[in-house]
């Protein structure tokens, strides 16, 4: 059960973060809590290196941002994904598979 | 669509940079506290909650200047930053700003205006219809040594159908006709063009319309005569339009009245439409063949006249289109030997044969404004080489704090290329004004001036410019700042660190290279100066004071029979003549030093010899009135005058010119012998009775030519100029004189009036132009460059100072320091001038088209410029050295 360490390539994380706001909006440290989540507990998204992702593809409209309350009572900053950022993030996932499967067949020739 | 996104976010971010940050600052410090209050649920104290919170999350400011790196301005903050910068500096340096504003204003103004002259002149197209098609025809022909001739109608007649390269053509004939009406009689410059030449040219009216072939049938006419089946039309010219109808909306479609007969007027041309020339007021139709239907073999083939323009083919270039016209020419050789054997005609692009002559100048006039920039360039690196070594200690304390060399250097160049926009706007401003000047002083003779004006490629062309000189100023200094080490500039102080080493080596080039491009412009104006005054003092070959000249077009209807012509002029002479204030009064066909006026060029051969079966060498031919000779002050060498005794009655007579009698008659005097002149109607022998010194009569660059005169009174010529010698100020006669054509037939105005020296002024103006303009720039070369060198010593004297002051405490003299520091000034000129020499000497020969009796190497000229530079070299030095001098040793040896 250890956890690796989020040795993410940039794109990667950006696919991850794409993914885990299509399912919802959600705030910072809730982006990183969903993600390990959905990943069984696999997957820390280490913290320094969560904000300048999501500021960058918030630069780059495909994530919006507004503040907003948590049901907690507390003020937060929360993220929706966009439509042009589904797409992209629909593409980055394609993208992601022909990589895995080319990965996969270099691995079951050797 | 990423791009646009990021850079609108990063603008919008420039304008809110503090809400930014509080933004970023709130969201992290919000992460973390939910953080805090995971760990507390996971059964950690507060404090240990916060502390393994913010250990995970890393350095708190880190992560807030990361995510300002991203959200903020980036490097649209760093550019605004960059530039309020440098405004501030600039305007804490008015000095400094205001003397390098005006430097590259001088230098990129000039430019400015030299570049959309060139532009509009020689880089648009023509303003017709693809007009990259048009071409003009001329005929050469080596063996009789004759270049760019007209074409014959016969020829053209053929030529004009010749398959494969002429999708339309027509041809033209620049003549003069006589309107009468309400107004008095005028006479204007009228344009005979075949019905193609609209069409071809692809112009439309400005208002009504043009006439085409089918409505000018049976417009036949003959050059100076005209009679016409059925609607006469004429297009009038916008200047026409409005000296003469007053702009009048009615004058479509109104009669006027040319030469007594009634045209109807059919359209109006727009004013920028210039072809033939600006001058042309009217364009008459032409039925070419049908004016010579009653000759037996067709038009003529050996009067060469016309002009002929041409529209290529679609998709035939020029050189398919020229073999083929090659091959043309020698079948039509081959047909008729007589008139063109050894004749070929060439195709040259319109806008070559009207830009062509201007590009030398205009050439030189780039290349000296490249020069003055480069000059104006020069001064401002080193001004910005000064200001930089002022704020040495600034730049090191910027490094010291973190600024990396690119941010520096970057911060650098931006205040530069502030300073060079600033200057280029103020070039532009200055360019108008320069221009409008340009061109109100500019010779006629210079095409398409009215064309010229600063179009989107000339701001493209300054602003490419102006950035270009922001760099170029800015790098030296830049890259010097960037590297600077802070102990060792704490250490100095700052600002003697400048004195020595690669900045003063610097700063001593840029005045070497200054001087060196001075040299080369003073040498360049220095040539066309002697160039002029070689020209002006060329003697023209007869007596050019004094002398009115004008132009009188005889009406064919009137006096085109009989001795009517003859007639006329006998009497118009005879009155002239007795008007007070004038000492003689002749007509001849064609005018020394103006290029108006019939040149007929006609065959000719010794009398018994056979006539030549091959095309036969031609000679000028003149007629002219008895008095010629005598008003003009040509004198005779041999034989006689004309008399009154010469008529048609009596045998027919030619006076020859010198150089006509040598190359004919080598060896032998041509008094007594015989020439045979092809003349259409007067082909027989005529006898030569006088021989005449040569004059100049294309020009004062020409050379004398071979000429033959014939009495007016045996061949009567319609066209003629008449030049008056007068005892006073020709132009005080003018009324006199017109009232007398007016007395004698008030249909018959006089025209083109002008005196003999005014038309020489006239034909030289293009190179008073070219002298006027480089001097100019030569001067404004040699004031900047002066200045450049005053600045170097000045600054190096004040930066010395302390030297100075232990040299002259150490028992220097006045004269000592002052040897110093001319010696150094002085080197530097020397280099200069040096450098200058040999650069002069390599590109002077570029100028040699441009040049009259003078080689482009003329070692004169050089050692002049030089000589000129090292004076104001001297005078530039020589203030600052005062200066060393008048250095008090204990306050220099204070001032550490």
């Amino acid at each position: 059960m250890t956890q690796p360490k989020a040795d993410l390539l940039q794109g990667t994380l950006d696919m991850l973060i794409l993914k885990a706001l299509s399912l919802g909006p959600l705030h910072g440290y809730g982006i990183i809590q969903r993600l390990r989540q959905l990943s069984d507990e696999l997957f820390e998204v280490e913290q320094g290196s969560l904000y300048p992702a999501v500021y960058r593809i918030e630069q780059r409209g495909w994530i919006s941002s507004k503040w907003g309350v948590t049901e907690t009572g507390r003020r937060a900053k929360f993220y929706t994904l966009t439509k042009a950022g589904s797409k992209q993030g629909a593409a980055e996932e394609e993208s992601w598979d022909r990589l895995a499967l080319a990965v996969a067949k270099v691995r079951k020739a050797v | 669509m990423k791009w646009f996104n990021i850079f609108s976010a990063r603008l919008r971010a420039l304008f809110r940079r503090e809400s930014v940050l509080q933004d970023i600052e709130e969201e992290l410090r919000v992460h973390v506290e939910m953080e805090t209050e995971t760990n507390i649920k996971r059964g950690m104290s507060p404090d240990e909650a916060r502390a393994a919170a913010l250990k995970s999350f890393g350095n708190l400011g880190r992560n807030t200047e990361l995510g300002y790196d991203i959200r903020g301005g980036g490097g649209l903050e760093t550019l605004w930053q960059d530039l309020r910068y440098g405004v501030r500096m600039l305007m804490k340096n008015p000095g400094f700003t205001l003397v390098a504003v005006v430097t590259l204003a001088l230098g990129i103004g000039a430019n400015t205006a030299i570049f959309s002259v060139i532009n509009s002149i020689l880089l648009n197209p023509l303003p017709y219809e693809q007009a990259d098609r048009l071409v003009m025809v001329w005929d050469n022909n080596a063996g009789l040594g004759r270049q760019h001739e007209d074409p014959s109608p016969g020829n053209y007649h053929d030529l004009r159908d010749a398959p494969g390269i002429f999708e339309s053509s027509a041809a033209w004939y620049v003549t003069a006709r006589t309107l009468t009406g309400e107004q008095d009689a005028e006479q204007v410059q009228c344009a005979l063009v075949t019905p193609d030449f609209f069409t071809t040219l692809r112009v439309q009216a400005a208002s009504g319309g043009l006439f085409s072939a089918a409505e000018t049938q049976g417009a036949a006419m003959t050059v100076t005569t005209q009679y016409a089946a059925g609607d006469r039309l004429i297009v009038i010219s916008d200047a026409l339009w409005r000296r003469r109808f007053g702009a009048s909306p009615d004058t479509v479609g109104r009669t006027i009245t040319i030469n007594g007969a009634d045209w109807r007027v059919q359209g109006i041309m727009p004013p920028q439409f210039a072809l033939p020339n600006r001058e042309v007021d009217m364009w008459m139709p032409w039925d070419l063949p049908r004016t010579y239907v009653s000759r037996a073999d067709g038009p003529p083939r050996s009067s060469r006249f016309l002009k002929v323009v041409g529209r290529l083919q679609p998709g035939v270039t020029l050189e398919q289109a020229q073999a083929k016209l090659t091959a043309f020419s020698t079948t039509l050789a081959e047909r008729h030997p007589k008139e063109n054997q050894g004749w070929q005609s060439q195709l040259t692009p319109m806008l070559e044969e009207q830009v062509g002559k201007t590009r030398p100048l205009l050439l030189l006039l780039l290349a000296a404004v490249a020069m003055v920039l480069l000059i104006a360039c020069a001064n401002v690196a080193s001004l910005w080489l000064t200001s930089a070594a002022g704020r040495q200690r600034e730049a090191a304390v910027r490094a010291a704090l973190g600024a990396t060399h690119t941010r520096l250097a970057r911060q650098w160049l931006t205040e530069t290329l502030l300073l060079a926009l600033l200057g280029g706007a103020a070039g532009l401003a200055l360019a108008r004004c320069g221009l409008t000047a340009l061109l109100a002083l500019a010779p006629a003779s210079i095409p398409r001036l009215d064309e010229v004006t600063i179009d989107r490629r000339v701001l493209l062309f300054t602003f490419a410019v102006t950035v270009l000189t922001g760099l170029l100023t800015g790098l030296f200094p830049a890259w010097r700042n960037a590297r600077t080490e802070l102990a060792t500039t704490m250490k100095e102080g700052g600002e003697k660190g400048a004195v020595s080493g690669s900045s003063q080596r610097l700063r001593h080039a840029l005045v070497v290279a200054e001087i060196a491009l001075a040299l080369v412009l003073l040498v360049g104006a220095g040539l066309l100066t002697r160039s002029f005054a070689r020209l002006i003092a060329v003697e023209p070959g007869f007596q050019t004071r004094n002398l009115l000249t004008m132009h009188i077009f005889l009406n064919g209807q009137t006096y085109g029979r009989g001795k009517a012509a003859a007639l006329y002029y006998q009497q118009l002479l005879e009155r002239l003549r007795a008007l007070p204030g004038v000492e003689s009064a002749a007509a001849v066909t064609t005018l020394p030093m103006s290029q108006a006026g019939q040149d007929l060029s006609r065959p000719f051969w010794r009398a018994g010899e056979p006539e030549p079966t091959a095309a036969a060498d031609k000679v000028s031919m003149r007629m002219a009135t008895p008095e010629y000779f005598p008003t003009l002050g040509i004198p005779a060498l041999a034989g006689r005058n004309f008399t009154a005794q010469d008529t048609e009655e009596t045998p027919p007579v030619v006076i020859v010119s010198e150089s006509f009698a040598r190359k004919v008659w080598p060896g032998a005097p041509a008094l007594g012998k015989q020439l045979m002149i092809d003349y259409p109607n007067r082909k027989y022998a005529y006898e030569v009775v006088g021989v005449t010194r040569d004059i100049r009569y294309y020009g004062l660059k020409s050379q004398p030519q071979a000429e033959v005169f014939v009495p007016h009174a045996q061949i009567a010529y319609l066209p003629m100029n008449v030049v008056v010698r007068t005892t006073t100020d020709p132009l005080q006669l003018v009324g006199a004189v017109r009232q007398v054509a007016r007395d004698l037939d008030p249909a018959q105005p006089i025209s083109e009036v002008n005196t003999m020296e005014r038309l020489i002024q006239r034909s030289i103006a293009p190179d008073r132009f070219a002298l006027a303009l480089l001097s100019l720039l030569a001067a404004l070369a040699l004031l900047l460059a002066s200045v450049g060198i005053y600045g170097v010593l000045s600054y190096t004297v004040a930066a010395r100072t302390h030297e100075i002051g232990v040299r002259m405490a150490l028992g220097a003299t006045t004269r000592d320091v002052l040897r110093m520091t001319l010696g150094e000034g002085m080197g530097l000129a020397a280099m200069g001038i040096a450098l200058g020499l040999l650069a002069a000497w390599a590109l002077t020969r570029l100028m040699q088209p441009l040049l009259f009796g003078v080689g482009a190497t003329d070692p004169l000229t050089f050692l002049g410029g030089a000589l000129l530079l090292t004076a104001v070299a001297w005078l530039a030095c020589y203030l600052p050295a005062r200066r060393a001098t008048k250095v008090d040793p204990l306050q220099a040896l204070r001032h550490d």
